[in-house]
């Protein structure tokens, strides 16, 4: 008898005609997003081989001499698509430079590696007054801004062109140009590739295919006195020594800005930002790489994602939101907020007061002179003061252990209670109580201490004396 | 037909993973693939018996 083909083989088939025919149509110069989706539905594939299982199952059950449902090769061959796929997920999330391709609207050709590098030189040079607005655009390559001597611009731009031949990048070149223009009160530097891109706003910049041919490093010499608006797509960014509000977006690179007499406000990405030195408020938001801010004069206002914070020396206010990464911070003159998500928490010498949250990890405050507010989830809290607390201490956990440890002489009225877990007290004035399953820890110790709050479902408490 | 079964199962879980990251994360969610094996399990054993109670 003829056996029944499973359709396994066919399912194969077809999807390496569909893959093979995409590629095969890229490479003739048809614009078809492959990667992007491939790294989020690759597990399509999976379900669909599944149901075809399904099918054979249900066919083949009553045929006496049908097959085992998988073969040993068929299990490797799961392992292996579940391994890549993962890997190329996480290549389109984590990896900085591969993080474009997956990009939908990204232009960066990852298989057009043909060709060779040339670069060229530019230098341009005007006077410029002092306080003026400067916008500069560039793609790839790197920013790096510095002031001048006085108040003039001086642009010095290394241009590197991939071309077949010598002769097809000094063709290329020439119509590749850098120049400051000065609009008003405004001055603006871009190539002439990119004046239509830099016309109207900057959130949404759609890029020419062949732009990646052409690279630019720019090194900008502005008047101290100036106000950034400056826009990276790919590659580092640093400014230094200026004086005035600056805008900076670097989408894809490292960044770094310090020394600077007035307030930044950047927008990150997939590269390390460093901010030092800052006088006035500070808005810093990144995304897949670490966040460092240190000694800072105005508002701090911190936005990262996947990549670790620290934050260190702020003579105000602080402001701070990651996740899925650690958060540190040290020495903050003001008020503080911190909401973490799956991430630990580390917060140390605070003067005002501060409001705590994140999950899935600990929570541990030291030093804190203001009222503390801390809530955690699926993670403990750990709260050590040096000097007596002054103002209310609110708890919150669920899966969590708590300890607090303050110093022998500190006045409180302690409120705390766990519905399942352990209390334990080193201060005599604090009294535990189990009612059931149900655990309570109470007392008033000294006079006029402030509340001592403390509420967990599934977790120990545990209050201690300092040293 | 737990092979199959279990197929659509990791795929639909990696899915979930890529698309929605936050909530259903694959190293929160694996245990449905337990769930998934034992009810499969009940299922092929109240089959059998039905099948036995025919005969």
């Amino acid at each position: 008898m003829s056996r029944r083909t499973s359709t396994g083989s066919i399912f194969w088939g077809a999807t390496l005609v569909a893959v093979g025919g995409l590629l095969l149509a890229r490479n003739f110069g048809y614009s078809i997003p492959i990667w992007g989706p491939l790294a989020r539905y690759w597990p399509v594939l999976i379900i669909v081989w599944g149901l075809l299982k399904l099918v054979d199952y249900f066919r083949m059950r009553n045929d006496p001499n049908r097959r085992p449902v998988f073969s040993g090769g068929e299990v490797v061959m799961l392992i292996f698509v579940i391994l890549a796929g993962s890997a190329i997920t996480t290549a389109a999330n984590i990896n900085p430079d591969i993080g474009q391709i997956f990009d939908f609207n990204g232009n960066f050709d990852f298989w057009d590696i043909t060709g060779n590098n040339y670069s060229y030189t530019e230098h341009h040079e005007l006077d410029a007054t002092a306080g003026s607005t400067i916008r500069i655009f560039n793609l790839y390559g790197n920013v790096e801004i510095k002031p001048a001597d006085g108040d003039h611009i001086v642009l010095d731009v290394e241009k590197i062109i991939r071309a077949e031949n010598k002769a097809d990048a000094d063709r290329r070149v020439d119509d590749f140009t850098f120049k400051i223009v000065q609009d008003g009160s405004q001055y603006r530097i871009t190539s002439n590739r990119d004046e239509t891109l830099t016309s109207g706003s900057w959130d949404n910049i759609r890029v020419p295919s062949d732009r990646t041919r052409y690279k630019s490093n720019l090194a900008i010499k502005v008047p101290r006195k100036t106000l950034l608006d400056l826009y990276n797509k790919n590659g580092s960014v640093s400014l230094e020594g200026l004086e005035g509000n600056q805008i900076v977006v670097n989408r894809y690179g490292s960044t770094s800005a310090h020394d600077i007499n007035g307030g930044l406000a950047l927008t990150a990405g997939y590269g390390s930002v460093i901010v030092e030195n800052i006088s006035g408020d500070t808005k810093v938001e990144n995304s897949h790489a670490s966040t460092t801010v240190r000694n800072i004069g105005g508002k701090v206002d911190v936005e990262n994602r996947y990549g670790s914070v620290d934050v260190q020396d702020i003579k105000n206010d602080a402001t701070i939101a990651n996740q899925y990464s650690v958060i540190n911070v040290q020495r903050v003159t003001g008020k503080l907020e911190v909401t973490g998500r799956n991430n630990s928490v580390d917060v140390d010498d605070i003067d005002g007061a501060v409001n705590l949250t994140t999950s899935y990890k600990n929570l541990n405050v030291r030093n804190v002179k203001g009222g503390i507010q801390v809530a955690n989830r699926h993670g403990n809290i750990d709260i050590e003061l040096d000097q007596p607390p002054k103002d209310e201490i609110r708890v919150t956990g669920d899966y969590t252990d708590v300890s607090i440890e303050l110093p022998a002489d500190a006045a409180f009225n302690f409120d705390g209670q766990t519905r399942n877990g352990d209390v334990d007290s080193e201060f005599d004035a604090v009294a535990t109580d189990s009612r059931g399953r149900d655990r309570s820890m109470r007392g008033q110790r000294g006079t006029g201490g402030p509340r001592i709050g403390v509420e967990t479902q599934h977790g120990d408490i545990r209050l201690q004396k300092r040293g | 037909m737990l092979g199959p079964v279990m197929l659509i199962v990791i795929g639909v879980l990696f899915l979930l993973n890529n698309l929605f990251p936050d909530e259903f994360r694959f190293s929160r969610m694996w245990p449905v693939i337990l769930v998934v094996i034992g009810l499969v399990k009940v299922l092929e054993y109240f089959r059998s018996q039905a099948g036995k109670e025919e005969k």
